[in-house]
């Protein structure tokens, strides 16, 4: 569960951001807005990389307000540089279960059965520029699946992915959700990629969550004229009225 | 705020991490406050500042002065039209030679290059033979003022051309297609483009050379030809070895640290330290006219300038008497002093940078007055050395070690401490980019998967930063090997690096031999270059 009371950041070339919102435990929340909007600042906020200036952040029912960011009960995927590069698949993988990973039988056993999970077995000695920006994205979701966190953070995951690469990971990325029963925040720019992944959406606009509801409704029946125009919708106005 | 890799605004629980940068912080800081300290206790048995009216302080003053302004004029002339030269054309053959030729007296030793231009301008060298040939009457005498700016624009010239060339291949490429396509060449594309793009920056080239020039030592020492022409680093380290007067080393010390400090305030309010990136922009910037007469000209005479001190500094290793040299004790001595000394001191330099960028990264949340004070310290001890040369350093630490038991030992540490010191701030502009690059890349993933300290070290900084570490390494102590400012003044203490034994062996008339001793070090500091080079181009 994420709740944000009041989070707030001040930024002299942004203003002040302000954040209340809530994810229930084991649900996945989108959150969509303009670029400059506070998408990824919220994102930041939850893991913990933006001390706050003001407010509170609960995650699983205890104050994570000012623990470091592996303190947390979150992992993180982010739109890239998710891999050391001088390391091979296995030691990306296995940082995630400890800093001080090293190969024994039972953590390679970890780190073999997470990469089977997202379809990458055997890729244990594989380095990361052979591979794929999909196989990349999958590694760490792997190495999210072994830090065995309750929380899942998503930074535009589909960014750096072709259109095919993206259907195929936000499948697996919605079937590891619901086994899993992870609550997962995830951010993007293109809403259309959040529908079939997310539950409800929250809509961000200058530095505050503007709109919050069901994927589909906020889609189609946007709630904040804010959010109709950004979705490209014809907002009905009171000339139309008449 | 959109993007992949957050800034770690997050240090609440890392601000430890900050602590080693600031251990280097506070112990070099109190190390150049206690020479200075030290000197100003000097200063108060009795400075004589009746002294600075003599006859002796007004010419170390005119000379300091007017040496410092020739050289500078000379270097902008000379640099001037080679990097307009270099900018403009592109597709000769050699140019990237030549462009690592320009930084290649930026490393060489002082103390080696004036062997080679000794073989070239002195009174038996080839330009002296070579007019004697012609029938001109009369050798040229390198010793003086004219020795000094010649060595000073050879080590000048082509630093100020790399900085200019670095400022031109960053205009926009545009800029140069358009004064094609408005037919801009020759005189009026010096005049109406590349004039008016340099002309803000020479003042801040001018002032670093200056600033350089003003500190000179060693090139001073031994091409100066007596104490007519000392510059005030030279005055102290003749009141301190052969005139045994604490208190007027002390004074000059003073003088030479106004003069510093204000050129270093003049310098800052010009913009600060230029950049040097030359060669990097390779990318074809507008049409490939070919080379002219007047360029190949400039080209080959800088060419020539450049390479025949160091083609003679080789022929003058190789005819020495090796069996002699290898027989000699103080040799085999003096190169286990250079290196024990330059090994500690670039070690504890790269170890100091890698503290003050891990902390200044790693350290700190925002603009806290922590952070502002870390920020100053980080300033303060990286670019120390411009303000308070090896020279006054050593000065201070001379003093204060009078009388001391073991002295040769401390005064090791201390020639260690004053080069790791010398070389901190070219460490640091070789670490930075390297570190800020693998800050941006990995920094948030490296804390989000808790790796801090000694893990983040093992795990990501040590792998992905080796070469850049390296590269900073070889620079380091290429710098210390080569450094004769704070050794020359231990030399009393029987502390004999390879630069000092060099001196010690010119002083008493060995000359060849002392080629001999120049050329290993040319040789030495030579393949580390060229290692730390090859290693920098495949690092990027």
């Amino acid at each position: 569960m994420i709740v944000l009371n009041g989070a707030t950041k001040h930024f002299s070339d942004y203003g002040v951001f302000a954040f209340d919102l809530t994810v229930e435990r084991g649900s996945s929340l989108g959150v969509i807005g303009p670029s400059g909007a506070g998408k990824s600042t919220l994102l930041h906020m939850v893991a913990g990389f933006i001390e706050l200036d003001g407010g509170q952040i609960v995650l699983e029912d205890a104050d994570h307000t000012h623990s470091a960011p592996a303190q947390r009960p979150v992992s993180m995927v982010f739109q890239a540089n998710n891999l050391f590069d001088h390391l091979d698949v296995a030691v990306n993988v296995g940082l995630g279960i400890t800093p001080r990973f090293r190969r024994s039988h039972q953590a390679m056993g970890q780190v073999a059965e997470a990469l089977a999970q997202v379809g990458l077995a055997g890729f244990e000695d594989r380095r990361p520029v052979s591979l794929s920006g999909g196989e990349a994205q999958r590694v760490a979701l792997a190495r999210a699946l072994v830090r065995d966190k309750p929380i899942l953070l998503l930074d535009e995951p589909f960014a750096a992915l072709g259109p095919s690469m993206r259907q195929d990971f936000s499948s697996l990325l919605s079937a590891m959700q619901k086994e899993q029963g992870l609550t997962m925040l995830t951010v993007s720019h293109a809403p259309t990629e959040l529908n079939g992944l997310c539950d409800r959406l929250a809509f961000v606009m200058d530095g505050y969550v503007a709109a919050l509801g069901e994927t589909a409704s906020m889609l189609n029946d946007p709630p904040h004229p804010a959010l109709a125009a950004y979705l490209g919708r014809r907002v009905e106005s009171s000339f139309d009225a008449h | 705020m959109s993007g992949s890799t957050p800034s770690v605004d997050r240090p609440r629980l890392l601000r430890w991490t900050a602590f080693p940068g600031w251990m280097v912080i506070t112990g070099f800081g109190a190390f150049i406050c206690l020479a200075l300290v030290n000197l100003l206790v000097v200063a108060g048995d009795g400075l004589p500042l009746d002294r600075l009216g003599g006859d002796y302080t007004r010419s170390v003053f005119a000379f300091t002065l007017t040496q410092a302004f020739l050289s500078v004029t000379l270097s902008i002339l000379g640099a001037l039209p080679l990097a307009v030269v270099l900018h403009r054309y592109h597709g000769f053959a050699g140019r990237t030679a030549l462009i690592r030729l320009l930084a290649l007296p930026l490393a060489l030793p002082p103390l080696v290059a004036v062997f080679g231009l000794l073989d070239i301008w002195g009174r038996s060298g080839l330009v002296s033979g070579g007019l004697e040939a012609l029938g001109f009457d009369g050798r040229i005498d390198i010793f003086g003022l004219q020795g000094v700016l010649l060595a000073h624009v050879f080590f000048n010239m082509p630093l100020a051309a790399r900085f200019m060339l670095t400022h031109l291949e960053r205009q926009p490429a545009t800029t140069f297609r358009l004064a094609d396509q408005l037919g801009l060449a020759g005189w009026d594309r010096f005049v109406r483009l590349e004039w008016p793009l340099l002309r803000a920056h020479v003042p801040g080239i001018a002032g670093l050379i200056m600033m350089l020039c003003i500190g000179s030592f060693t090139i001073v020492l031994t091409l100066g030809g007596g104490p007519s022409a000392a510059t005030f680093e030279v005055a102290i380290y003749q009141a301190l070895r052969f005139d045994f007067d604490p208190a007027l080393a002390a004074l000059y010390t003073l003088v030479q640290l106004t003069l510093a400090g204000a050129l270093l305030v003049l310098l800052s309010m010009m913009g600060g330290a230029p950049q040097d990136r030359a060669g990097a922009v390779t990318e074809q910037i507008g049409r490939e006219d070919r080379l002219p007469f007047w360029g190949f000209a400039i080209l080959i005479v800088v060419a020539a300038f450049l390479v025949a001190p160091l083609v003679a500094l080789i022929i003058g290793g190789l005819v020495a008497d090796w069996g002699r040299l290898f027989v000699m004790a103080r040799l085999w001595s003096a190169i286990g002093t250079s290196l024990i000394i330059s090994t500690a001191a670039s070690l504890i330099a790269t170890s100091a940078a890698y503290a003050l960028l891990a902390g200044r990264a790693r350290g700190f949340g925002g603009l806290t007055l922590s952070r502002r004070l870390f920020d100053a310290g980080y300033g303060m001890v990286g670019s120390a050395v411009l303000a308070v040369p090896p020279i006054v350093l050593g000065a201070g630490w001379f003093l204060a070690l009078r009388g001391m038991p073991g002295q040769t030992l401390i005064a090791g540490g201390l020639v260690v401490l004053v080069n790791a010191l010398m070389a901190l701030p070219f460490v640091l502009r070789v670490m930075a980019p390297a570190f800020e690059a693998s800050e941006r890349r990995y920094g948030a993933l490296s804390v989000s998967l808790g790796l801090e300290g000694m893990q983040r070290f093992l795990r990501v900084d040590a792998p992905v930063l080796v070469k850049p570490f390296a590269v900073a390494l070889a620079f380091a102590l290429v710098l210390s090997v080569g450094d004769l400012g704070a050794a020359a003044l231990f030399g009393a203490y029987d502390l004999v690096t390879l630069p000092v034994l060099i001196l010690n062996l010119m002083g008493s008339y060995r000359t060849d031999d002392a080629a001999g001793v120049a050329f290993l070090l040319g040789v030495f500091v030579f393949v580390l270059i060229a290692l730390a080079e090859r290693t920098h181009r495949v690092v990027g």
